[in-house]
């Protein structure tokens, strides 16, 4: 069942075309990451759904209801994370959850129980009645993301949703996101790295200068453009010799040095899945590597990326 | 999954929130403004040279600056609170809720309106103390010239959140709103005045019920740049009629307005 559509969406701002006839359809449990660079268009799409901007042309869909027209009924089922949120500055993450929370229709006691859990899953708890003008960028962007989950939505559309915070705070919300798509939830996520999106997304749409230039599922956009790439993690780096015979391999394409002293290499491979557990054996087995990890490298997307997006 | 409360509800909502004090001393602060404004004016005229000879002409004179202090109120307390989503850009939060936008204006009407009525309810305490302090008696007048003032409290609040949503800035919502009531709408009936055309129709004209007390007009006496702003007293009737009119004209235009503005 397809949960978002978008119907020759288009957007203008003057004479600036903004997004230019999206035509968008994502089912209910999919990952959809929204790629693309500064001002292709990824903001707007995102805004045009949750009903912040009205389309010039086109339509959007939530759940078959449209978001300029009815965003009460579009909206109900959705959580939504745009740029950094700001907040009213002098209330309380409790006061704006229960705020919110109202809005939404919950109610006392489930609406206390309930913020009380969001704020803790992003570690919030103890500022809980804080105003929101002490807050670090970080615990602004977690706020935003414990409103964006309050009312326990099946649908989340999170643009930059780890913008500004640090290390530990990107792999939280990383974590986070992986579970939400784990649960069931359909989850469009819009982002600049191309890790992270790998990471979470099953599915990307790249966009540039408005335009949808690709819409699939990763590993067939990594099909389509033959590009499938694995990066190996070896306890040495791997000699002339065992690097010549990996090169020789059948469905090798081409190998290169990932860094960490020569102790991660990157694979360039035709095939499926199949032959990447063939890959593993061979170089088990025939090319003697000793191999700490073997998983699909985020340059295969990066490949495809570069080759849509031209400068 | 919740199901969103009635657009009835959620305007409750959204007017409590507004309405809350988000800064109590400022808010604290501008309640003793106008305090200290109704203090100062009751002071003024026991001090004038000549007290007026009744209690209407005393109430009117003491009222007289609820056209100046009404449109002050809503642009002050108003102005932000309608365009403070846009440039705040607490929009992006808002916005992206299961809310109507004409819910989120209204709730957003209503608490400005609760803001205004103080103000006004403040200024006309201090107009019944000083008049019964002074007179003994307070004249019945006062309650349709308190109507009124609530009326043209929610007509200046529609040109406020008109603009406000038009432009999404609370300065340039101030700024025309100003310049509409104190300069081109006063300008433009002293003209029609002067022409001998009684200019009914407009809000100010209108406005000038508020201190009509006991078949006085206290505005009737004064003068802009040198010209009569009044023809003879305002018909209460119509000017009700007319100050109403443009409550939901501009309310309505308002609505409008902020539903087709995007949040960018």
């Amino acid at each position: 069942m397809e949960v978002i559509t978008t119907e020759n969406l288009t957007k203008k701002y003057g004479s600036l075309l903004a997004l230019d006839n999206l035509n968008l359809r994502i089912r209910q449990g999919r990952c959809v990451g929204l790629l693309g660079p500064n001002g292709a268009g990824k903001s707007t799409t995102i805004k045009l759904l949750c009903g912040l901007i009205r389309p010039s042309k086109g339509r959007a869909y939530i759940n078959g209801i449209d978001p300029a027209s009815d965003p009460k009924d579009a909206l109900r089922d959705v959580g939504c994370l745009i740029e950094v949120p700001i907040f009213y500055r002098n209330r309380t993450p409790l006061e704006i959850l229960y705020y919110l929370g109202r809005l939404r229709g919950l109610k006392f006691p489930e609406l206390r129980e309930r913020a009380r859990e969001c704020l803790e899953l992003v570690r919030l708890s103890q500022w809980s009645k804080t105003k929101v003008k002490k807050f670090s960028l970080g615990m602004v962007q977690r706020l935003g993301i414990a409103q964006a989950i309050l009312h326990d939505p099946s649908i989340l559309i999170l643009d930059e949703p780890a913008l500004g915070l640090d290390p530990r705070g990107i792999r939280h919300v990383r974590d986070m996101t992986k579970e939400l798509v784990r649960q069931g939830k359909t989850v469009i996520f819009s982002s600049h790295m191309l890790y992270e999106t790998r990471e979470i997304c099953d599915t990307v749409a790249l966009i540039n200068r408005g335009r949808l230039l690709a819409y699939d599922r990763i590993e067939n956009l990594e099909k389509i453009f033959n590009i499938r790439m694995v990066e190996i993690e070896t306890v040495r780096p791997l000699s002339v010799h065992q690097l010549e015979k990996i090169k020789r391999l059948k469905p090798v394409r081409s190998v290169v040095n990932g860094g960490n002293g020569g102790n991660i290499i990157k694979i360039n491979f035709d095939g499926d899945r199949n032959t990447c557990a063939e890959l593993h054996a061979e170089l088990v087995t025939n090319v003697g590597a000793k191999i700490i990890s073997f998983k699909p490298s985020v340059g295969a997307l990066e490949e495809v990326y570069l080759q849509l997006v031209q400068e | 999954m919740p199901v969103p409360p009635s657009d009835l509800k959620q305007v409750g909502t959204i007017a409590k929130f507004e309405s809350e004090f988000e800064n109590w001393k400022s808010m604290a602060g501008n309640i003793s403004l106008i305090g200290l404004a109704s203090v100062i004016v009751t002071i003024m005229l026991i001090l004038a040279p000549s007290r007026p000879p009744t209690a209407e002409i005393f109430s009117g004179t003491f009222l007289f600056p609820v056209f100046l202090f009404i449109p002050l109120a809503a642009i002050f307390f108003a102005g932000n609170n309608v365009t403070s989503e846009f440039e705040s850009k607490t929009g992006y939060i808002i916005f992206s809720n299961p809310v109507k936008r004409s819910v989120l204006v209204t709730g957003k009407f209503l608490a400005s309106l609760l803001y205004v009525f103080w103000a006004i309810i403040i200024f006309y305490i201090g107009c019944i103390v000083s008049t019964f302090y002074l007179y003994g008696v307070v004249p019945q007048s006062i309650l349709s010239s308190f109507g009124f003032a609530l009326l043209y409290g929610c007509a200046v609040l529609g040109f406020v959140f008109l603009f406000g949503s038009m432009f999404g800035n609370g300065m340039i919502a101030g700024t025309l709103s100003f310049l509409i009531l104190f300069l081109v709408m006063p300008l433009l009936q002293s003209f029609l005045v002067e022409m001998g055309h009684e200019p009914w129709y407009l809000l100010t004209y209108a406005a000038g019920s508020i201190n009509a007390f006991g078949g006085t007009s206290m505005p009737g006496t004064t003068t802009i740049f040198g010209m009569k702003p009044y023809l003879g007293l305002p018909n209460p009737i119509l000017s009700a009629i007319v100050i109403l009119i443009y409550f939901v004209v501009l309310f309505g235009l308002s609505i409008f307005a902020f539903k087709r503005k995007d949040m960018l």
